[in-house]
């Protein structure tokens, strides 16, 4: 018997689908199809999104409580958040975080206003709330903030910037020999690179 | 198309996908984001000078330039718009060749982020241009210091696009999953492969039955990983949806075919109609279209001309109001852009533009459709 989704393969297994009528539809199917089909009826993230209230109507204390109730609470809701999975898409920052750095020197953001604005103000609020940043992309995606490595080229560039940092530095200090290493070494970096740009520019010009 | 469920999944893909953009956001290190810069009142000549340079060392060319508050669909007559928040911002383009065929490489200067390239793809066999792409980018980096991390990777003022400073986006045509209601399955599987349906039911079924899909992390991963994921996705929403629009040819034609001549007689005859259902009309005629029941018209593919009884009459001239078209937009422009508004305001043109707005990316709607007349 054939597949009733595809008619191709055989069918391996059943599979009840749903009717706009409320019932139940029983298919005969592969396994390519059946699992095609049931990722289209699995509920995933988007209830548990919808779910999570906004930041203004959160819970606040009350004014008297009883000694450790709001411990207990916090304790409990964290049970709560990891039972139910809210824990993997929760957005807020670490409110901790963002008193013991609470600006960004450059451009002035706090954390908590990156996180609601969702948006940056410079490259140097990610090295200023670096911590907090990857925990909220763990939070976020479910797994460790470690950069994917660059292209070789990029990798070369980056070498480059910071010869050419130590050279300065070198030179500040009156260090010569070291000096005269590094700019060695720049030297040949830039040849390599020149080399390769080279190679891009070709590849353009074979393409235009 | 005779049998919608034999299409390869590529083709099938480009039956739903309306449009496929790869876009790669990138910032200089020494500089905060856009919006910081111009709240600081310090962005004045910076945009200029980076396209100074995009222009005379990378061959790119003006197209515009650009403001925050302008309505981008205007921007040709931006400059009459009024700027409560000036800022240089341009927008720049480059050609690129590929096996053949022309791409234009866009470049955004200092909306969101400080550089903005994108690129639109005419079908989803096109994705390998995303190496050229990256090329260019690598050219770039030798007079631009983008900021990068050694932890996060490339810096984006919106963190999730952080890591590979990378999103593809997708707008997709969906009746039938619409009609069906496979919508929050859809929305389900879309969080579930990485992926993040823009309309999201939040505000109900989005008008033309169009859905616009983008990455929802760029962290850890390279823009090839990114858009093999999308086009996993992709091909898995074309399958389901040409599965339905199957069913819907086979197994209930009259009401295709109801659908199809409620939309001919709207078009045909209606004066006065809004932006949505005009284009709930069009996503019908389309629908209609890939299910082989109305011909493609042959060289444009974006024609109405079925739309109406008879195209040489002077029916698709008569004159078509949408009740929410951008009239503040032409209210503020001077007269002279309003009468050229008008001049073509026929309801094949009307009609036509609506259904490609959506589709054209941001500013350039009037580049996009003269694109697809070249095609």
């Amino acid at each position: 018997m054939k597949c009733e989704l595809c008619n191709k393969n055989d069918a391996e297994t059943v599979f009840f689908r749903p009717t706009p009528a409320g019932g139940k539809e029983e298919l005969y199917v592969c396994h390519a199809c059946f699992n095609r089909e049931r990722a289209f009826l699995q509920p995933h993230g988007i209830q548990v999104a919808a779910m999570e209230a906004p930041e203004s109507h959160t819970l606040t204390p009350p004014a008297k409580e009883l000694p450790g109730l709001s411990q207990l609470s916090e304790e409990l809701l964290k049970t709560m958040r990891d039972f139910f999975g809210v824990n993997s898409t929760r957005p807020h920052p670490t409110p901790e975080e963002c008193d013991e750095s609470p600006e960004c020197p450059k451009c002035g953001m706090t954390f908590r206003e990156i996180s609601t604005s969702h948006t940056a103000g410079c490259p140097e609020c990610y090295s200023t709330f670096r911590d907090a940043f990857a925990e909220m992309f763990t939070e976020q995606q479910g797994k460790a903030a470690t950069c994917t490595p660059p292209p070789p080229r990029k990798q070369k560039l980056l070498e480059l910037n910071r010869l050419k940092q130590a050279f300065n530095e070198a030179l500040a200090t009156e260090d010569f020999n070291k000096a005269k290493q590094l700019k060695a070494a720049i030297s040949a970096l830039t040849a390599t690179l020149e080399a390769t740009e080279h190679q891009l520019g070709e590849d353009d010009e074979q393409l235009t | 198309m005779s049998n919608l469920h034999d299409a390869t999944p590529e083709a099938s893909v480009d039956t739903i996908c309306h449009k496929l953009q790869l876009v790669f956001c990138r910032n200089l290190h020494e500089y905060p984001f856009a919006a910081k810069l111009s709240e600081g009142g310090s962005a004045e000549g910076i945009a200029l000078r980076w396209a100074s340079d995009l222009i005379h060392q990378f061959g790119f060319e003006k197209v515009d330039e650009l403001s925050v508050q302008t309505d981008l669909l205007f921007a040709p007559c931006a400059h009459a718009l009024p700027q409560k928040r000036p800022i240089d911002a341009f927008l720049l383009r480059r050609r690129l060749e590929w096996q053949g065929r022309s791409y234009f490489v866009w470049c955004e200067l200092m909306q969101q982020d400080h550089f903005r390239f994108s690129l639109c793809l005419h079908s989803v066999e096109d994705l390998p241009i995303l190496q050229k792409l990256q090329q260019l980018l690598l050219q770039l980096e030798n007079c631009f210091h983008f900021a990068y991390d050694d932890q996060f990777g490339y810096l984006t003022a919106n963190p999730d696009l952080a890591g590979a400073g990378f999103s593809i986006h997708c707008r997709a045509h969906l009746p039938g999953l619409t009609a069906h209601d496979y919508l929050e399955g859809l929305c389900n599987f879309a969080h579930a492969q990485g992926m993040t349906c823009a309309n999201d039911l939040e505000r109900g079924l989005p008008p033309g039955n169009l859905f616009q899909f983008t990455n929802t992390f760029a962290l850890t991963q390279t823009p090839e990983a990114i858009t093999a994921s999308a086009v996993a996705f992709l091909k898995c929403v074309a399958h389901q949806e040409m599965r339905i629009r199957q069913c819907m040819k086979y197994d209930s034609p009259i009401l295709l075919y109801e659908s199809l001549n409620r939309m001919r007689s709207f078009c045909n005859y209606a004066c006065l109609i809004t932006e949505e259902e005009a284009l709930n009309l069009l996503s019908d005629y389309w629908l209609g279209r890939s299910c082989g029941i109305i011909p493609p018209a042959k060289g444009e593919p974006y024609a109405f001309g079925h739309c109406f009884d008879n195209v040489r009459d002077d029916v698709c001239e008569r004159e078509l109001h949408l009740t929410d078209c951008p009239t503040d937009a032409l209210q503020a422009l001077p007269a002279r852009f309003r009468d050229a508004w008008h001049e073509r305001a026929f309801r094949l043109d009307i009609l036509r533009a609506l259904w490609l707005r959506p589709l054209g990316q941001l500013v350039f709607a009037g580049d996009f459709m003269k694109w697809i007349d070249l095609k």
